[in-house]
Parts: structure tokens; C-alpha cells; sequence
């Protein structure tokens, strides 16, 4: 292996580092207090707003709906807007979040479901108030399942940052279309692919070993 | 303590409302173990849970220390809810703190400093017999080890009243009996109000100075428990007391006795209450009065540390005897019944 593809392949890794965790961080942020809106406002949940829930369900399920490649150029007015440019790496980081937020928001849903309502009502017995309940509660107890929904979300991400390239954005997956796929370089592609691996290996079993860190069920 | 006035509560079902309680009023003093026991769906649970309002009542009144709780704003109720204590059939305990954590949960809760959580939490894990469990995660106890994790909890903030939804029926009869000592222990050494909902005859007989008997939504029967469970008037509260003591003839000495004939032999059962319940008063009808006596089926339980029970015996001797052996149980405040009538009837039917 040249020492030039060993150079190109790490500035990728490096460029699909920042636009996973950039995306994936700013994800989580709003996409956790998302997941958690959606469980209060449930039916029977206890800020009960069907008319909020039901609102927020279906922009949630739109966002999702989109697919990628379509989202990353029909928000390109939203992304000049937020960082000035329409490409680069900077440029792609804007539709990933963008799409990692609806994401992030069911899975932190489905999390936070998990956690026994009793555990609600006992603290409703003590006196809590509903944003007690949230933090003190909820977060802490679906905790394990929103880090393993996080890890899901990064995976997922890494995958969606291949298609960054329609952009500039670069990454490992744009490597692998331009070098490995279209200029016939399938040792290129064999070593992006295998990276690829590696990476996504890694994320995974760190978010595991995390869970399982996190876990005293 | 607690006053409860004419509460009704309904839900909306599927097919129209259904009404889980129906115009419920009862006191309960200070100091004093109540018992709220019914088959399951009688509204006991939703009862307790009105209490504290975890449940609004659609009608009716909850006063609890001289406060109107229906009345309150819900930041009042927070406070307000901070003076009763709550345990659960499934512990309720937050799986990702201690047990020292768990117990810190209202108190943090309510904004106390480190130092004062630890100061307050401490002893009571020593009450609880819980200090060596301090730093294990609730996965890591036993269901009576949890509850006592989730006693701890309920009396944290110190409260004046402990709200016990099925509390031990989630455990084993050994480990209740231990949780209702503690229970009981607990309240003759604060001086709490508490009120626990059951279906288990057991846990009332064990702990409960007086008891409601709920059926359909309704309370049914109300008084001292012993007095409820050895003169219970309504058919509900005499199938508990069955569970207790079985009552009723068992099946198969009901068949043997409807296949005799009817003779001379009296069939009787009685019941032993009152202060001469536990003197030898069979031995001495057949010493005395030289009356001929089968025991064919007899229990005796306490209830409230009184004795009471119920014996089912064949007597045989002339009428006067018979006459006299009455007279003799009735002087010893001992209820008789005639069971022969009920034999006879099913002699009938075969």
C-alpha cells in the first residue's frame, strides 16, 4: 500500500470522524429532548398533548421518510444558510443532522417506553415535578437504551456520510465511489471497505461495552 | 388523618364508563394501621390511590391531615404529597441508582444538600436492616430486601401517613410476615398513619387494628378488624374469613355426612370468640355432661392477637343433655350453629 493512499485514507477517516460526531452530537442534542416531548405528550403520558404529539409525530416521520441523498440536496438553501457554503465537509454535516434528529428522536422514544411506569408514579407519589421526573427518572433509567439507540445512530450515520460526496463532503465513502468505483482502483475500494469495517466494529463494541457499563438491571 | 368523603371515580371504558369506586367515605385516625381488603378489581387499588391523588376522584373530597388534597394546586400537592409516603407491590425502585441513592431520591427531590441526605438516609438503612446493601444496585437484592429499600424511601421525608399498595404480595408468606413487622414497628415507634390495600386475609388478620371489606367499588363492611372477620354480616367478607379458617364444611366430610342416616347425633359449629375462646370447653361438655363428642373439623387462628376459630363437632346424647351442653356454650359466650339442617338438605338432593 502506497504511502499516498495510506495519507488519503486517513484524511477520510478523519473527515468521516468529524461529520459523524458533529452530526451525531447535535443530533443527540435536540434529538434526545425530542424523544422525550414525544414520550410527556403521549396519551397517557404526563403532559399529555395529543394535538403536540401527533404533530411532532408526523414532521418526525417526514424527516425520515426523505431519503438521504434527497434530503442532503433539497435542504442545500438551509445548509448555505447555516454554515455559508453548500459544499465541503462542512456543507454535509447539515443535512446528516438534520437527519439523525428524527433518528435519534424515535429511538430515544423507544427508550425511554422501556422504562417501567411505575417508576413514574413512585416519584409522582414523592412530589416530583414533571422536569424531575424527566432527569431525574426517565433519562437516568433509559440511559443504557438511549447510548445502544446512539450507537445504532452513529452506525447509521457512517453509512449516510458515504453519500456526503454528492456534496464535497469527502469521507471514506466518497473515497471509495471516486477512487475505488470510479476510476477503477478496487484495491482502493477493498481498502476503504475494510477501514469501513473496523470503524463501524469499533463504534459498535465501545457503545456495547458502554451499555453494559451503564446497565444494573 | 385521613378522611375520604363520598368519593366516586370513574373511567372511561370501552363500553361507557365504568365506576371503580362508589360514594367510598371512611376515616382513618391518627396512628392507626387500616386495612382496605377485596378481591381484585373491588377498587382497592384505585382507593389507595386517591389518597395521595395519583388518582382524581371524579366525586368526593380527600382530606389528609386536615387538608383538602382536591382542592390544592398541583405545586401545593407536590408539598403536600411529601407528607405521605407510598410503597408498591413491585418496589418501584429506580434500577440505575444504590439502594443509598434510592432512598436520597425524595430528598433530593425536595433540593436537600449532600450532607443532609447522607445524614438522614443513614439511619434509616440501619432501621431497615439495610447498611451493608448501602451501595448495591436493586438487581442485586431480594423482593423483601427491595421493599425494605422502598420503605426506607417512603419514610425519607419523613411523612405522617404510609400508603401500602399490595405491599407483600409480590413476596413470599415468610418474608411478608417479616415486612409486616417492620411495618407495624415502624408505625408504633413515629407514630405513622397507614392504610394497605390487600387480598390477602393473612396480611389484614397480621397488622390491621380496623378494616374495610370492598366489593364492586363499594365498602361493604367497616369496624375493628377482629370484630369484622368473627361477625361478618355480608357473604364477601365470610368467603375471607373462609380463606382464614375454612368455614365451611371441606367438600368430602359433606358428602360423608350427607350418605349417614339421620339419627340421634347433632351436627354443630361453633364459634370461638370472646374471652372464654381459649378455655377447654369441649373437654368439659364430655366430662361434665357425659356428652359424646366427634370433632370432625376444627381451626384456630388469632386475629389481632385474639384467638378465633371455628369447630365443627358431632355431639350425641339425649336431648336434655343436648339442651344443657347449649346453654353451657351459650354461658361461655361460644356461638352454636345447627349444621344438620345443611346436611339434610344435600341428603335431599342425592
Amino acid at each position: 500500500m502506497s504511502s499516498q493512499l495510506i495519507a488519503l485514507l486517513f484524511d477520510g477517516l478523519w473527515e468521516t470522524l468529524v461529520m459523524v460526531g458533529i452530526s451525531g452530537g447535535v443530533g443527540a442534542l435536540f434529538g434526545i429532548p425530542l424523544g422525550v416531548i414525544l414520550i410527556l405528550t403521549d396519551r397517557g403520558g404526563i403532559l399529555q398533548n395529543v394535538s403536540v404529539n401527533r404533530v411532532l409525530g408526523l414532521v418526525i416521520n417526514a424527516a425520515r421518510s426523505t431519503p438521504f441523498i434527497i434530503l442532503m440536496v433539497a435542504i442545500i438553501p438551509f445548509t448555505r444558510l447555516v454554515v455559508g457554503t453548500s459544499i465541503g465537509t462542512a456543507a454535509a454535516i447539515v443535512p446528516l443532522t438534520i437527519a439523525a434528529i428524527p433518528f435519534i428522536a424515535r429511538l430515544v422514544e423507544t427508550a425511554l417506553r422501556e422504562v417501567p411506569s411505575g417508576l413514574i408514579e413512585a416519584a409522582d407519589a414523592m412530589g416530583a415535578t414533571p422536569l424531575q421526573i424527566v432527569i431525574k427518572v426517565l433519562l437516568p433509567e433509559a440511559l443504557p437504551g438511549i447510548v445502544a439507540g446512539l450507537t445504532i445512530t452513529l452506525v447509521s450515520l457512517i453509512g449516510y456520510s458515504a453519500m456526503a460526496g454528492a456534496v464535497g463532503g469527502g469521507g471514506l465513502g466518497d473515497i471509495g465511489i471516486r477512487y475505488g468505483y470510479q476510476r477503477f482502483l478496487p484495491e482502493v475500494m477493498g481498502a476503504v471497505v475494510l477501514v469501513l469495517i473496523v470503524f463501524v466494529q469499533g463504534v459498535q463494541s465501545l457503545g456495547d461495552r458502554l451499555v453494559r457499563k451503564l446497565s444494573h438491571r | 388523618m385521613i378522611e375520604l368523603r363520598t368519593l366516586t371515580k370513574r373511567f372511561a371504558g370501552a363500553s361507557g364508563s365504568v365506576e371503580a369506586l362508589r360514594d367510598v367515605s371512611l376515616t382513618v385516625a391518627q396512628g392507626e394501621i387500616f386495612g382496605v381488603i377485596g378481591r381484585s378489581g373491588a377498587g382497592k387499588s384505585t382507593l389507595i390511590r386517591c389518597i395521595n391523588l395519583l388518582e382524581r376522584p371524579t366525586e368526593g373530597s380527600v382530606h389528609v391531615g386536615g387538608r383538602d388534597l382536591t382542592a390544592l394546586s398541583s405545586a401545593d400537592l407536590r408539598v403536600a404529597r411529601r407528607d405521605i409516603g407510598m410503597i408498591f407491590q413491585h418496589f418501584n425502585l429506580l434500577s440505575s441508582r444504590t439502594v443509598f441513592d434510592n432512598v436520597a431520591l425524595p430528598l433530593e427531590l425536595r433540593g436537600e444538600s449532600r450532607a443532609a441526605i447522607k445524614a438522614k438516609v443513614e439511619p434509616l438503612l440501619d432501621l431497615v436492616g439495610l447498611t451493608d446493601k448501602a451501595d448495591k444496585y436493586p438487581a442485586q437484592l431480594s423482593g423483601g430486601q427491595k421493599q425494605r429499600v422502598g420503605i426506607a424511601r417512603a419514610l425519607a421525608t419523613d411523612p405522617k401517613v404510609l400508603l401500602c399498595d399490595e405491599a407483600t404480595s409480590a413476596l413470599d408468606p415468610e418474608t411478608t410476615e417479616q415486612i409486616l413487622k417492620l411495618i407495624k414497628d415502624i408505625r408504633d415507634r413515629l407514630n405513622l398513619t397507614v392504610v394497605l390495600i390487600t387480598h390477602e386475609m393473612a396480611v389484614v388478620k397480621e397488622i390491621a387494628d380496623r378494616v374495610a371489606v370492598m366489593e364492586q367499588g363499594r365498602i361493604i363492611e367497616q369496624g375493628e378488624t377482629f370484630e369484622v372477620f368473627t361477625q361478618p354480616k355480608h357473604a364477601t367478607t365470610r368467603s375471607f374469613v373462609a380463606d382464614l379458617i375454612g368455614f365451611d364444611l371441606p367438600p368430602a366430610l359433606q358428602k360423608r355426612l350427607s350418605a349417614q342416616p339421620a339419627g340421634n347425633s347433632h351436627l354443630w359449629r361453633i364459634l370461638f370468640t370472646g374471652p372464654h375462646a381459649d378455655e377447654p370447653v369441649i373437654a368439659e361438655l364430655s366430662r361434665n355432661l357425659g356428652l359424646d363428642l366427634n370433632i370432625l373439623h376444627g381451626r384456630i387462628d388469632e386475629i389481632q392477637g385474639r384467638p378465633f376459630g371455628v369447630m365443627v363437632v358431632q355431639a350425641r346424647g339425649d336431648e336434655a343433655k343436648l339442651l344443657a351442653a347449649k346453654s353451657y356454650l351459650a354461658s361461655r359466650q361460644l356461638a352454636v350453629e345447627e349444621l344438620e339442617d345443611v346436611v339434610a338438605i344435600d341428603r335431599a338432593a342425592v
